[in-house]
């Protein structure tokens, strides 16, 4: 049958328009949700606007600013100890940013390395780190951690490896995946004939490919991370008191909500804000990523 | 030619499809106008881009939503479809005027039976039900020479394979027996060899059912094969219409002759080296004033720089849109 | 379909096994328990005695083979809080949280379902919008944070519903508004991308081909095909109901096997931990495989592939 073979490519945009959405598209919601974070969490000590650590028992659960009994000196009022709520909230940034980074970067390390292990070896190697995945991803992850906290004590390093162990599984799920495809590309074949190291294909032709993905991921689990956190300190297996951290807040502020219920909503709040623009980064980056998704 | 023996006429039709951010109006279909008569079979020609689905499914009005007929008209036996509601169109479809979709892996919904899909037009337009509309889907699918319809009937699309689903969507198509089909690209996903199989089927159909058809393609052996007459398509316009072989015989447009340069050398079916047009084709929204294939063409003249080449009739019933056609 | 079956249930058993190592290990990760049951100023060889008399001292495979017979007769030890057998104190717990996990799948199910169902239909509506805005930001709140804010608001200060408890069904109102919220945004996402890419699909398009009704294609057809990928995490969706309880239920004082997981928190009652992670994981692992064969039911792909 006679076929008419005619080259096609899409229409080049013109610079303007392309300019124009360029500009539109950056991310301006979640820098602004995700800038108070940062700002706090790097330059907190030098922006306090009193000493987080500083108990005035003259001054216990003052209500913020704008309140009634509220004074321009502590704007968002103070906790059961009279410690300045906005400076204890600026403290818990640095914290969440600690916990976050930290947290995700571990995860990233273990779970990729276990995908692509899995996904380019295959065989028995994949059959039982998938395994391990499989019986992580079994355990609900809030029971997982009562069983570890719950044996080890908790602590900043219960959270941290906490977070680690229930997040690790998603990387390598995603990322083994990715590699069962770009292990079949041209590329690796080509890098195989050069006779290179499986280490070399692994790091050096893999594993850029999947940084997109790794990007988004980890974006998306640095806000995962500070809900696990504040749930984990709320069971009594965080980060223990005197540190600052916003579960913490919420945690301790509980039992005053009705009397001084700013405590635990600013903290929650500062959560909520923090999660929601990493959400809305890792969604912005997935788009960006992958344009098949713009749609959705 | 009286009027009586036309079934469908489109006029001056426009389709816009309007981009998501509101400023980019893409001219799908700009200002297309042909008349098919009653039994004759229309082929529509053109790479893709060039409107020829987007002319097709205005026709159906079934447009995705992005997509708007911002003017023209459409009469189907005299009645013009772009006025009709959304219900007066819904009993058209599928009983009055139907349609063959490319891909018939994607065709049918993967979690019915083929059956109970065969079964939905017949139950909503004809109202069959019980053992007359059992007799009618067994009737339909010995039409479309499946062996075993019984045991068909009672499989899901994936048990199947693309020549047979295509058959099945066929028997779908002409299921309430329409007086319009058009077919979309039917033989572009299949088997070369299931191909022709599956022409030859059409053929059977059309000329025992006395359908009119529609054939939109980008293959001129198929347009060869199915159609009395076509018209090609370029960036949303007609650019040539006439009889199929004056077309094959005396082209008359650059495009067209081009299009017919690269079916490969020999006999149809030849398996020559294909040769592809230089250039690519225009964004549609942004065209040039002058005639859209001028960038493209080896023998434009200045004005094709300037003004869109009117219709010039060349014989009884073949016309071309190119200056090159004025001079001659 | 047999073949699939048996795959998923060979799958089930390796993840139940698994899920017993880590339960061991975890155990022994927990402190000698001789210490807890021996005197402070026992001498080194009555800990060897005890030691030989729990079977301590055995090499590890024999412990934990000792441990899973132990397991499969029901028996995860005392709970060293009630001195009652553990498995017995959680399985008395257990209807309360999943009578709260499964009016949360329901409510997050049905709202989830619908919502992004109209919101695919009415693409960037105003009911897209919120439901688009409304899916990030309950995956963005801490679940206990919207407890206490639920508390808050709707029993401190309208006094609409009791602050905690479990004596009717307005005390079943905040708790699973809270549990619900996280999958009602899942679910809502899924089905609305679902449904967007069913509705964009060509069957569906041949379907309009066919002049049938929109509401019978939507309802019928595209329905079903959107519900394939709900039900795929259907599964996942009760495993976080399951794990989120534990939170909940501490929250607003629900008598159920979060709450008593969260006491034994406190006050280091290991076995009871130990007796409610297993029970509520091969639960979990037992639904997935249910999941998956309702799953072979819905899709022909499945069941012949």
């Amino acid at each position: 049958m006679a076929t008419v073979v005619i080259r096609t490519q899409t229409p080049a945009e013109r610079p303007l328009a392309l300019h124009w959405r360029r500009v539109r598209r950056l991310p301006w919601l979640p820098v602004i949700l995700l800038a108070p974070v940062v700002i706090c969490g790097i330059f907190g000590s030098l922006l306090f606007p009193h000493d987080p650590t500083t108990i005035d028992l003259l001054a216990p659960r003052k209500p913020p600013a704008w309140m009634d009994g509220g004074s321009w000196q502590y704007v968002l009022g103070t906790d059961q100890f009279g410690r300045d709520l906005l400076s204890r909230l600026m403290e818990g940034a640095r914290v969440a940013l600690i916990v976050a980074i930290s947290s995700v970067f571990l995860a990233a390390l273990i779970g990729v390395t276990a995908g692509m292990v899995a996904g380019y070896y295959g065989g028995i190697i994949d059959n039982v780190i998938m395994r391990i995945a499989d019986v992580v991803f079994a355990i609900p992850a809030i029971l997982l951690i009562i069983l570890i906290g719950g044996a080890v004590g908790g602590g900043f390093l219960t959270v941290l490896s906490s977070i680690v162990i229930v997040s690790w599984v998603l990387y390598a799920r995603v990322v083994r995946g990715e590699t069962l495809v770009l292990r079949e590309r041209g590329f690796v074949a080509l890098a195989k004939v050069a006779n290179c190291s499986d280490t070399r294909i692994l790091l050096r032709h893999i594993l850029p490919n999947l940084m997109p993905t790794c990007i988004v991921l980890m974006t998306l689990q640095a806000g995962f991370a500070l809900l696990i956190e504040a749930a984990i300190t709320f069971i009594g297996l965080g980060i223990q008191p005197p540190a600052t951290t916003w579960g913490l807040l919420i945690s301790e502020g509980r039992p005053y909500m009705t009397t001084a219920w700013w405590i635990p909503t600013f903290a929650g709040l500062a959560i909520t804000i923090t999660v929601l623009g990493t959400n809305l980064l890792g969604d912005w980056l997935q788009e960006k990523f992958d344009p098949r998704r713009q749609q959705r | 030619m009286g009027n009586g023996d036309i079934l469908l006429q489109v006029k001056d039709l426009k389709t816009y499809i309007h981009g998501r951010d509101g400023l980019r109006v893409t001219k799908a279909v700009d200002g297309v106008s042909f008349a098919l008569r009653r039994g004759e079979t229309l082929g529509i020609i053109g790479e893709s881009g060039s409107g020829k689905t987007m002319t097709a499914l205005s026709i159906m009005r079934i447009l995705p939503s992005a997509a708007r007929v911002v003017g023209g008209e459409i009469l189907f036996n005299g009645e013009n479809l772009l006025t009709k509601s959304a219900a007066e169109m819904r009993r058209l479809r599928g009983e009055k005027m139907s349609m063959i979709l490319q891909d018939p892996m994607v065709s049918l919904d993967p979690l019915f039976t083929v059956g109970s899909q065969l079964a939905e037009p017949l139950r909503t337009h004809l109202r069959l039900g019980g053992a007359a509309l059992a007799h009618r889907m067994t009737e339909l699918m010995s039409a479309v020479s499946i062996p075993s319809p019984q045991q068909r009937l009672k499989q899901y699309p994936h048990q199947m394979s693309g020549g047979m689903l295509q058959r099945i969507v066929g028997a779908i198509a002409i299921s309430c027996d329409p007086q319009l089909l058009i077919a979309d690209e039917p033989t572009t996903a299949l088997d070369p060899t299931v191909q022709a199989q599956f022409l030859d089927l059409l053929e059977t159909l059309r000329d025992s059912k006395h359908l009119s058809v529609i054939v939109v393609t980008h293959d001129f052996g198929v347009a060869a094969r199915l159609c009395d007459r076509v018209m090609v398509m370029y960036a949303g316009r007609i650019v040539e219409m006439g009889p199929i072989r004056e077309i094959f015989e005396h082209p008359r447009h650059p495009y067209t002759k081009a299009l017919l340069a690269s079916i490969p050398d020999g006999t149809e079916f030849g398996t020559g080296r294909l040769k592809s047009i230089e250039g690519q084709p225009p964004d549609l929204a942004a065209l040039p004033p002058g005639c859209p294939f001028a960038p493209r063409c080896p023998s434009v003249v200045p004005r094709c720089q300037r003004d869109y080449p009117p219709e010039f009739r060349v014989a009884t019933e073949h016309a071309a849109n190119c200056w090159q056609v004025s001079a001659s | 379909m047999t073949r699939y079956f048996l795959s998923r249930l060979r799958l089930a058993v390796i993840t139940i096994l698994g899920v017993s190592l880590i339960v061991f290990v975890t155990s022994r990760m927990s402190g000698d328990v001789t210490l807890l049951l021996l005197p402070q100023d026992a001498s080194q060889a009555e800990i060897a005695a005890m030691q030989h008399q729990l079977g301590l001292d055995a090499p590890y495979y024999v412990q934990y083979y000792k441990f899973l017979v132990n397991v499969a007769h029901g028996d995860f030890g005392e709970s060293l809080r009630y001195r009652e057998p553990a498995l017995g104190l959680i399985m008395s717990r257990l209807p309360a949280t999943l009578e709260l996990a499964f009016s949360a799948f329901i409510l997050s199910t049905v709202v989830g379902l619908l919502l992004g169902i109209l919101s695919a239909r009415m693409r960037s509506s105003w009911l897209d919008y919120f439901s688009r805005i409304f899916s990030i930001t309950a995956q963005s709140m801490p679940s206990f944070w919207v407890g206490i804010m639920l508390i808050l608001v709707f029993a401190v200060e309208l006094h609409w519903l009791p602050t905690s408890g479990a004596q009717g069904v307005q005390y079943l109102v905040l708790p699973v508004v809270t549990l619900a919220l996280v999958p009602i945004a899942s679910t809502l996402r899924i089905t609305r991308s679902a449904m967007l890419e069913t509705l964009d699909a060509d069957y569906v398009k041949f379907l309009r081909v066919k002049g049938l009704h929109e509401q019978f294609i939507v309802w019928k057809h595209a329905l079903r095909n959107a519900l394939v990928p709900v039900i795929a995490i259907s599964g996942l969706t009760l495993g976080f109901l399951i794990g989120g309880t534990v939170i909940v239920e501490s929250v607003f004082a629900w008598p159920g096997l979060g709450n008593l997981m969260v006491e034994s928190i406190f006050t280091r009652d290991y076995p009871v931990i130990q007796a409610g992670v297993s029970v509520t994981s091969i639960f979990l692992i037992l639904l997935n495989l249910a999941v998956d064969l309702l799953f072979g039911v819905i899709d022909p792909r499945v069941r012949f592939g």
